[in-house]
């Protein structure tokens, strides 16, 4: 029972986020939005030129997005770049703080 | 009792550990849909979100306790993480949010259809960035913990496992 509390007061705090996220997404603007891009295309047909993505007409502001991917859709490199962004941060705030708390410069710490 | 209630907590702590050991591969695992394929992607994810929940379940106390007292007697670096746990937190919830509006796989399986929505994706794409940077200072906040319990449940394991068969040898050759 206890548990089951906890767990409804976690779905609650994310329905509460996701209620926020929806009020503030306008939805006329994102269906515009959407009407606007043409579906991804993964795969070219037999007959289609190589450069019929790169120089999209329809939409210039996404030519050459569409083979590749969105920038957050990346494979194998993604995770490494990500893995090293952490290291950097864990790097920068872990030993930082370390080494401001043997200095005694942070109290707080 | 003194040597149950240790026995406990260093069980809770390699409970924990496994828990975030599992979350972070999956974590970065996922962020790399193209990689793993979509169907793998959205099923890790969900799976994550099972494991989120867990996670915060194992630190109830905690959250319980620093809510009581955030804005009375309780340290900045406690203040300071806990923030960074809320947004952490609101950050999930908008990755998993518009991941299931996006969903090609999850989703349809449970014969729904939603309208395509690129907003939902850019925020997703977006959301998942600051995700990383967020996941990365938390892990810094918790680095000490980090590398104490690798050390204990990961590393010191292996190092006994490695050197058991030259002790056992040792000791064969000793009794012949």
């Amino acid at each position: 029972m206890k548990l089951l509390g906890r767990i409804v007061i976690i779905a609650l705090a994310a329905a509460l986020v996701i209620g926020g996220l929806v009020a503030l997404v306008p939805s006329s603007a994102a269906a515009g939005f959407a009407a606007g891009r043409p579906e991804r295309q993964l795969t070219l047909e037999a007959e289609q030129s190589t450069t019929d993505q790169s120089t999209n007409t329809a939409r210039p502001e996404f030519a050459g997005r569409e083979r590749g991917g969105d920038h957050h859709e990346g494979g194998f490199v993604h995770i490494i770049r990500n893995a090293a962004i952490m290291a950097i941060i864990i790097a920068l705030v872990a030993f930082g703080m370390r080494r401001l708390r043997r200095r005694r410069d942070l109290v707080w710490l | 009792m003194q040597t149950a209630t240790k026995a406990k907590t260093g069980n809770r702590s390699k409970t924990n550990y496994l828990v975030d050991l599992v979350i972070g591969m999956s974590f970065l695992l996922a962020t790399a849909p193209n990689a793993t394929g979509e169907p793998i992607h959205e099923w890790l994810s969900m799976g994550l979100l099972v494991m989120v929940v867990v996670h915060l379940l194992l630190h109830w106390q905690w959250i319980v306790a620093i809510t009581k007292k955030l804005f009375g007697n309780v340290a900045w670096q406690q203040r300071i993480n806990y923030m960074l746990n809320i947004g952490l937190f609101i950050d999930l919830t908008i990755i998993m949010f518009t991941g299931v509006m996006i969903s090609k796989t999850v989703v349809p399986l449970l014969g729904l259809e939603l309208p395509i929505n690129m907003t939902w994706r850019s925020l997703h794409g977006l959301a998942s960035n600051v995700g990383v940077v967020l996941i990365g200072l938390h892990l810094a906040l918790h680095w000490d913990w980090i590398v104490r319990s690798s050390k204990r449940y990961l590393l010191q394991p292996i190092a006994k496992r490695l050197h058991k068969p030259a002790t056992q040898l040792a000791t064969k050759e000793q009794s012949s």
